[in-house]
């Protein structure tokens, strides 16, 4: 089995070494450093792949490589992710893993040049949906619950169903007033509102469960 | 001259709670509540999770406590032989682990012997707010969902509330019931013992953590709670109002993913190392989905051996499920939260748990 020689020294580096970018992307994106490590471990994998499949030679052949018994090279390649870890953590560990820490250097530099801290607030509001366009919210409506809906649908709600909205054809939401329908399209305007199911679909799988009651066997009493 | 209020499963982790937060407020108390020995009856006793019982409440509160069984209706005469302002309708078997006839038994026909105990009593009540859960809604056809979203319980537990409310909107509509009610989510705070509460033991008995985070981000679930004082505040805030009756509340703090909660819970239980994983949402389903399957194996084998695992089912699912709620209506009410951040309850009850030796 090939390997390349320096192959655990250079992963510790870039370990180290890709650090920094991953403290500076942190805001943006907290997992950036493990999103780095599967790249780097990626490549590193393929590379021992297709050398040992003979497709080409350890790193294009600029860097020196030996050959191992099996097992040995087996449990050398799967400590690959750990030596680039060690890096990382050495670095963070020295230098701070997000923008607001310093590391061990914080406490021996005379000038502190770590950011505030993010409140909790502040931290990635969660995106749930795109706003609506102008033409997507043509297609998007108030209508009165009909009769004929309000004997379908009535019994899984608390509330009297009076209102719908609708869009592309498809009920998204029942409501009482008309002022909770007209609130709910503006909050699918503005993408405060994610739609998962229209209500048919919703109302179908709901009474599909009711009726079946998978659950019932979770909770047998002792035997 | 004092309201008074009648506070039902006083003597449980909700209750007692209420009793405290109605005592500040100056109300004159009728706690009701089963008998301590007769509670077991209706806990699994078996196994890590054993019934609580905070009897202590009532002395100091200055309570009058009234025993009565909801599931036998000849016990309940006694606590309406006064009008009562509001009705505080806590009681509930809240047990994952309970078969569903002893949930049906307790959460449905108990609350229908209960307002039938009122209706022949011809005391006046003025509001009756009652404790559903969030847990009636399931997975909401829309996120976040709100008070209007449909009926789908993903467990027995549910299913019995679901049940529950259906039949108190009925007494609403036909027999004049001024009912509110009020759908919390999993709830934590002094004196809690289940639930939530193994989302802090878990971590800390492992002594590990594990926070994973699901890419795309926008598939990411989350995690709803409430701390038990901004309930018991939002029960006493939607008692003193009119409007309410007739109306259903979310009860939560805002909603964060499961991955900052579980980064939060690891910090605070000590954890090392923190396990960062992030995850395609793709894998992350079918490794959970595996995970519930284990905690299906794990509760058949302990039902086997007469104990219940460390974990019902219905909690596990949690990781799989997106439970993802608005608590917008009640604010816009006028009501404030005291921990509209979930982290900064959990550090309240973090310290009550330590200060009990719970964690």
């Amino acid at each position: 089995m090939i390997v390349g020689s320096y192959d655990v020294l250079i992963l510790f580096l870039l370990g180290f070494l890709l650090g920094w970018p991953a403290k500076r992307l942190h805001k943006r994106n907290r997992d950036a450093f493990i999103f780095m490590l599967d790249y780097v471990i990626l490549a590193f994998w393929l590379n021992f792949l297709l050398s040992n499949l003979g497709l080409i030679s350890c790193w294009g052949g600029k860097l020196p490589s030996f050959s191992v018994p099996f097992w040995l090279g087996f449990f050398y390649i799967l400590s690959y992710p750990f030596w680039f870890w060690f890096g990382g953590t050495l670095f963070f560990g020295l230098f701070g893993r997000t923008p607001s820490h310093g590391g061990i250097f914080w406490a021996l530099t005379i000038d502190d040049k770590t950011e505030p801290f993010a409140g909790w607030q502040e931290e990635e509001p969660l995106k749930i949906a795109d706003p609506l366009s102008p033409e997507e919210m043509a297609r998007v409506s108030i209508q009165e619950v009909t009769e004929e809906e309000r004997q379908k649908y009535q019994e899984w709600f608390a509330q009297p169903l009076n209102f719908k909205v609708v869009k592309d054809g498809k009920i998204v939401y029942f409501c009482k007033r008309r002022e909770e329908a007209e609130k709910f399209v503006e909050k699918l305007r503005l993408g405060q509102v994610r739609i998962v199911q229209d209500m048919e679909t919703k109302i179908a799988e709901a009474k599909e469960r009711w009726d079946k009651w998978e659950y019932l066997k979770d909770t047998r009493p002792y035997t | 001259m004092a309201k008074v209020a009648l506070v039902t499963g006083a003597c449980g982790f909700t209750g007692s709670n209420m009793l405290e937060v109605l005592k500040e407020k100056g109300w004159k108390i009728v706690a009701t509540d089963l008998p301590q020995a007769d509670r077991k009856v209706f806990y699994h006793e078996k196994g890590t999770f054993a019934p609580v019982y905070y009897s202590d409440i009532i002395e100091q509160t200055g309570a009058e406590f009234i025993p009565a069984d909801f599931t036998k209706k000849e016990t309940l005469p006694p606590l309406f032989t006064r009008d009562y302002d509001a009705v505080f309708s806590i009681a509930s078997l809240y047990d994952y682990f309970a078969p569903w006839e002893l949930l049906y038994k307790v959460n449905v026909e108990g609350h229908r012997n209960l307002v039938e105990a009122w209706l022949e009593s011809g005391r006046k009540v003025g509001h009756w707010v009652h404790w559903a859960t969030d847990g009636v809604y399931g997975e909401t056809p829309y996120l976040p969902g709100d008070e209007n979203a449909p009926y789908d319980p993903p467990n027995n537990y549910s299913r019995s509330k679901v049940e529950q409310e259906r039949l108190l909107w009925k007494y609403y509509r036909e027999k004049g019931l001024p009912l509110t009610v009020l759908r919390p989510a999993p709830i934590y705070g002094p004196r809690h013992t289940y639930g939530v509460y193994k989302t802090l033991l878990g971590p800390r008995k492992m002594g590990v953590g594990a926070v994973v985070r699901i890419y795309p981000r926008s598939k990411q679930l989350m995690y709803p709670t409430v701390h038990v004082r901004d309930l018991c505040e939002a029960a006493v805030f939607v008692a003193e109002r009119e409007d309410t009756i007739g109306e259903a509340y979310n009860v939560l703090s805002k909603c964060i993913t499961q991955s900052e909660f579980s980064e939060f819970v690891s910090h605070l239980s000590y954890c090392s190392p923190i396990y960062r994983i992030q995850v395609n949402w793709s894998l992350y389903k079918l490794v959970a989905g595996l995970v519930i399957k284990l905690g299906r194996l794990m509760d058949r084998r302990a039902r086997k051996r007469g104990k219940r695992p460390k974990f019902d089912v219905p909690e596990i699912q949690y990781i799989t499920h997106q439970y993802w709620f608005s608590n917008e209506k009640l604010k816009e009410l006028g009501f404030k939260y005291k921990f509209e951040d979930p982290r900064e309850g959990l550090l309240d009850y973090y310290i009550w748990c330590k200060r009990e030796g719970k964690l």
